[in-house]
């Protein structure tokens, strides 16, 4: 049995043996792709003399296939012929990643976990949002099954002649333009599992969570459901949120494809549902597509998405400066109230009150206890 | 897949929806539990003080 070293150049030396004559010539080489999170992946490239773009075909799957037992052969011939299949009928036209002007409008955001990427963004400009980071591409266009992009590399921001900032505030703009949607978790899986409505009896609609007053689970995503965790970055739709929930709310990074919102619920410490979203990411999350493996809060006073343990800090310093500030108050009218104070004042009223007494030509006499209930 | 030197790699990119329903059906199953659990919580907490208030 092969370990993956001597697969890959199996692979490399045996595929031309499948391939069709027009790649008697094509240039085969294998390279290591830093994907999201760091993921390392082995590339193999078939590229033909006359075209300027090639499709990365990468092996890791097929190792896998390999070590549960599909004969070398077999992949081979598979991997040819899905290099076939992806044949580019014409050159790929560079300016639309080299020419500003045809870039700018296509330029997206996309969010990722910052410490899991430290290689990955090395080379690319970046803005930290929390533990997070924001990263830019170019969406060459697509459809709802997937979509072309082209990291934007500190290489490529150089040649356009714009600031970091200004690619920020681009992509953040054109985000703003996009169908971002926000829909309670249950019409999201409606629209998975039942596109042409749910027919009556149809068992798998048991599946699905029931009809809420308040819907304690919703679903923030752009409209392909691609890379759309950003969506947290639009303010006015996270505005829009809070309004609709009432102020502060709660952010599960889902994915770096959409991330899952709670209205705050008092009952749920942030602890519990950390693990969940742990647990989650664990056992049903690719690993290139983990957002995170903490809790978010969405601050409706500050207008801005803080970690949820942070959220508690700042929650505990704004009662603190509370009180500070009720005390306070407190501590200026003090002095006002002593100067006034009843204690103070008796000796001269007493004087105040046996010297009217003397003066009376009538004095009233003492109220006796009965005369007082009388 | 990628072209020429110097220039970016090109991504094809895409979600499974497989993989999302999961991800989506794990999130609500686990709040679920979470919400009967806190529900409980509650309940025997407010039972316990209700108890004690009585002694």
């Amino acid at each position: 049995m092969m370990d993956f070293d001597e697969f890959k150049e199996q692979v490399a030396k045996e595929v031309k043996r499948f391939l069709p004559e027009k790649y008697d010539n094509a240039e085969i080489t294998l390279q290591e792709v830093t994907k999201n999170n760091d993921q390392q992946l082995t590339g193999l490239m078939i590229k033909t003399e006359d075209t300027n773009i090639a499709p990365n075909i990468y092996l890791e799957g097929y190792f896998e296939q390999y070590q549960d037992g599909k004969d070398i052969e077999d992949i081979v011939r598979n991997i040819a012929d899905v290099r076939v299949k992806h044949e580019m009928s014409q050159d790929f036209d560079v300016s639309k990643l080299t020419d500003f002007d045809q870039v700018k409008d296509h330029i997206i955001c996309k969010l990722v976990n910052a410490e899991m990427n430290t290689d990955y963004l090395a080379d690319k400009p970046h803005t930290i949002v929390e533990d997070l980071a924001v990263i830019y591409a170019i969406d060459l266009g697509g459809s709802n099954d997937g979509h072309m992009t082209a990291p934007i590399t500190d290489r490529l921001l150089e040649s356009y002649g714009i600031t970091e900032q200004e690619l920020h505030d681009i992509a953040i703009h054109n985000l703003a333009e996009s169908q971002i949607e926000f829909k309670t978790m249950r019409d999201v899986l409606v629209d998975m599992m039942f596109p042409d409505g749910i027919q009556e009896g149809d068992p798998r609609a048991f599946m699905l969570p029931p009809e809420e007053e308040n819907p304690s689970m919703y679903v923030l995503s752009n409209s392909d459901k691609l890379n759309g965790a950003a969506a947290i970055l639009d303010s006015k739709t996270m505005e829009d949120i809070s309004e609709k929930l009432g102020g502060d709310f709660i952010v599960l990074p889902s994915s770096i494809h959409e991330v899952i919102v709670l209205p705050v619920n008092e009952d749920m410490d942030r602890q519990t549902l950390e693990a969940m979203v742990q647990d989650v990411n664990a056992g049903q999350v690719a690993p290139e597509e983990r957002l995170s493996d903490h809790v978010y809060m969405y601050d409706s006073q500050a207008k801005e998405l803080i970690r949820a343990d942070k959220m508690e800090e700042r929650q505990q310093q704004r009662a603190e400066a509370q009180k500070e500030a009720k005390a306070a108050e407190r501590g200026e009218k003090k002095p006002e109230r002593e100067r006034v104070s009843m204690k103070q004042k008796l000796p001269e009223k007493q004087a105040e009150v046996a010297k009217n007494e003397a003066s009376r030509e009538h004095p009233v006499p003492a109220k006796t206890k009965e005369t007082a209930l009388a | 897949m990628t072209e020429m030197k110097n220039l970016p790699q090109v991504e094809a990119e895409s979600v499974s929806r497989g993989a999302q329903r999961a991800r989506y059906t794990a999130y609500m199953q686990g709040y679920r539990k979470l919400e009967q659990k806190a529900k409980a919580d509650k309940e025997s907490r407010e039972k316990a003080a209700r108890m004690g208030g009585a002694v």
